[in-house]
């Protein structure tokens, strides 16, 4: 009997994970680690997690807003729980830094907090990394290759690439606008070499989009390298058949100009015809879905920014309570301890990037992962990540607030009293001189 | 160093505009959040332990009162107690007095009885000896025919009477 219930569970759960990679089954994932760019607006990129951080401190300040309006002694619905988040923090901080301290800091941990874990939270919603903006990647391609001065790749005076770039995207239906990637869309990735010309480049790609988007025989040994006659054989491909890209191409051209673009388009050196475009009309397209909605801390740019607000915080308060003797923490002329003062400044600046780092790297991490798995095994899987990540988000949050705190709290200590206590073992009377100096200039 | 930046696609005007967000959300959420709950947090935490103490104070005025109360309501008894006890005596005291004034004035009116009946009886004798005395002397007279002066006669009568067995008592 038990048996066969075990039997059933096993098998249940097996047709569940085959249902969810039938009807579930995510993209393959094109990890990009920059943030997409949604839109430019002057010198600001307005990219996807600035926009979703925009989003969430709205909220952020929507609900308290609600929450606070109107506080009645007896607390219901959003005061309480507005209520009970905001003492336990501050519970927290004045445990840990004292309530004097406490109540100083309290306004900036508790910010960091509160951002960081709205941000990553809010991050796990379904229409995160999903929902988006089209891009047509062929389009972006193409206009790489043409340019004299790609973006992405970088032309050598010679007529060669200097320095190549790999150009992912999606098999997909989409024509602009905003749109939903669709379930189990392969992902293709278009390279281009360091050393190869445009036109080697223009050459390949003929063969890759021939193979993707038409059917074309190729071996991946094929598409590295291909001959004049399968470039030709791709090209014909491209014969605008329904459901096929439509090669465009410009007046032939004489074999010693080649690698030069004639008029507005790509010599191909294999057709010995300028190649003026590709034309994707009623065929899949090669493209990507920038999502409008990223993880806010799977920006470099923020974390980094959050760090730097963090570094900054802790140098105010520690001037603030130490005035100019704060520095003294750092520079001094006390045999090992000028060295160990040079270790400490130099670990001030280190926290920034470790900030940086520690958060970035978990949440892209998590987010990667939660793309990868429901590409892999939709169902059952993601949810136990899922519950990771949202204990990792909470995790990272009071990481970083709670990093904050201490070193806060170390800043604004009074280290006159220790080296007082060295200077007693020490031999050098100078080294005493010194350290009345600086308990007077700290005092 | 700048592929690394090109590749996590760091950018200045990203990171200020994160930075300006960051003490924009500080500066609206110390205004929406932190002030008012904080402000709120520490006068329900003094409204609470003044109500605590205002409770106890009445705990102790209650208490007061009750045992007051208590006091009070033995005291009644007591004094209750006393009042009837009181009356019993009161009541006792009354009854003795009322039955000794009953048997006084039995005793009383005894008394009168007895010595109205003495009375009586010693003036029935009297008036028997004097009836007795005439009766004699007149029978005396008409026996010896002379008549005896009547100093003699009554010696001769009370020598009579005194050896005769008829007497008062």
């Amino acid at each position: 009997m038990k048996l066969v219930i075990g039997l059933a569970a096993f098998v249940g759960v097996l047709v569940w994970l085959g249902i969810g990679l039938f009807i579930a089954q995510g993209p393959q994932p094109e990890i990009i680690v920059p943030a997409e760019v949604i839109t430019k607006v002057g010198p600001l990129n307005l990219t996807n997690t600035l926009i979703t951080s925009w989003v969430v401190m709205a909220l952020m300040i929507l609900f308290f807003w609600t929450a606070t309006r109107s506080m009645k002694l007896l607390p219901t619905g959003a005061q309480n729980f507005a209520e009970a988040v905001i003492s336990f923090l501050v519970g927290q901080v004045e445990e840990i830094a004292g309530e004097k301290n406490g109540r100083r800091f309290f306004a900036v941990v508790a910010t960091i907090f509160l951002f960081v874990i709205c941000n990553n939270w809010f991050g796990l919603m379904p229409f995160f990394n999903a929902f988006g903006k089209h891009e047509d990647v062929h389009h972006h391609v193409f206009h790489e290759l043409t340019s004299e001065h790609p973006k992405d790749l970088t032309l050598g005076e010679d007529g060669r690439y200097i320095e190549g770039n790999g150009f992912g995207g999606w098999i997909m239906d989409g024509d602009g606008g905003l749109i939903i990637a669709k379930p189990r869309t392969k992902a293709i990735d278009f390279e281009v070499h360091e050393g190869e010309t445009p036109g080697e480049a223009a050459d390949r790609y003929i063969v890759f989009v021939a193979k993707h988007f038409a059917g074309f025989e190729a071996t991946d040994e094929e598409l590295e390298h291909p001959t004049a006659e399968m470039v030709a054989a791709a090209a014909a491909t491209l014969d605008g058949t329904d459901g096929h890209p439509h090669l465009l191409l410009g007046e032939a051209h004489a074999a010693d100009d080649h690698g030069a673009a004639a008029a507005h388009g790509l010599a191909s050196p294999a057709l010995h015809q300028t190649i003026t475009g590709i034309d994707f009309e009623g065929a899949k397209k090669f493209g990507l879905v920038i999502p409008l909605f990223r993880g806010a801390f799977s920006d470099v740019n923020n974390t980094l920014a959050l760090g730097i607000v963090a570094f900054l915080c802790i140098e105010f308060w520690g001037f603030q309570a130490l005035g100019f003797g704060y520095l003294k923490k750092f520079f001094n002329l006390n045999g090992v301890n000028a060295f160990v003062g040079i270790l400490e400044l130099l670990s001030e600046f280190i926290r920034i990037i470790s900030f940086t780092f520690r958060l970035f790297g978990n949440i892209f991490a998590g987010e990667v992962l939660i793309l990868m798995l429901t590409f892999l095994m939709p169902f059952l899987f993601v949810d136990i990540i899922y519950g990771l990540e949202l204990f990792v988000g909470f995790i990272q949050a009071a990481v970083f607030a709670l990093l904050t705190l201490v070193f806060a709290v170390g800043a604004v200590e009074h280290h006159g009293e220790d080296e007082h206590h060295e200077g007693h073992h020490g031999e050098d009377a100078g080294a005493d001189a010194h350290h009345a100096h600086g308990a007077a200039a700290a005092h | 160093m700048d592929k690394a930046v090109e590749a996590l696609g760091l950018n200045l005007p990203q990171l200020i505009a994160q930075v300006a967000n960051f003490f924009l959300l500080l500066v609206i959420l110390r205004l929406v959040a932190y002030k008012p709950i904080l402000k709120m947090l520490d006068d329900r935490k003094q409204k609470i332990a003044e109500g605590l103490n205002a409770a106890e104070i009445a705990r102790a005025e209650a208490a007061q009162a009750q045992a007051n109360i208590a006091s009070q309501l033995q005291e009644g008894q007591r004094q209750a107690q006393e009042v009837v006890a009181g009356a019993q005596q009161i009541a006792a005291r009354i009854q003795a007095e009322a039955r000794e004034q009953a048997n006084r004035d039995r005793e009383d009116s005894l008394e009168r009885a007895r010595a109205e009946i003495q009375l009586e009886r010693d003036r029935a004798v009297a008036d028997l000896r004097r009836e007795f005395a005439d009766i004699t002397v007149s029978a005396a007279e008409k026996v010896i025919g002379q008549s005896l002066d009547r100093t003699a006669h009554q010696r001769i009568i009370d020598e009579a009477l005194a050896n005769s067995s008829f007497s008062g008592n």
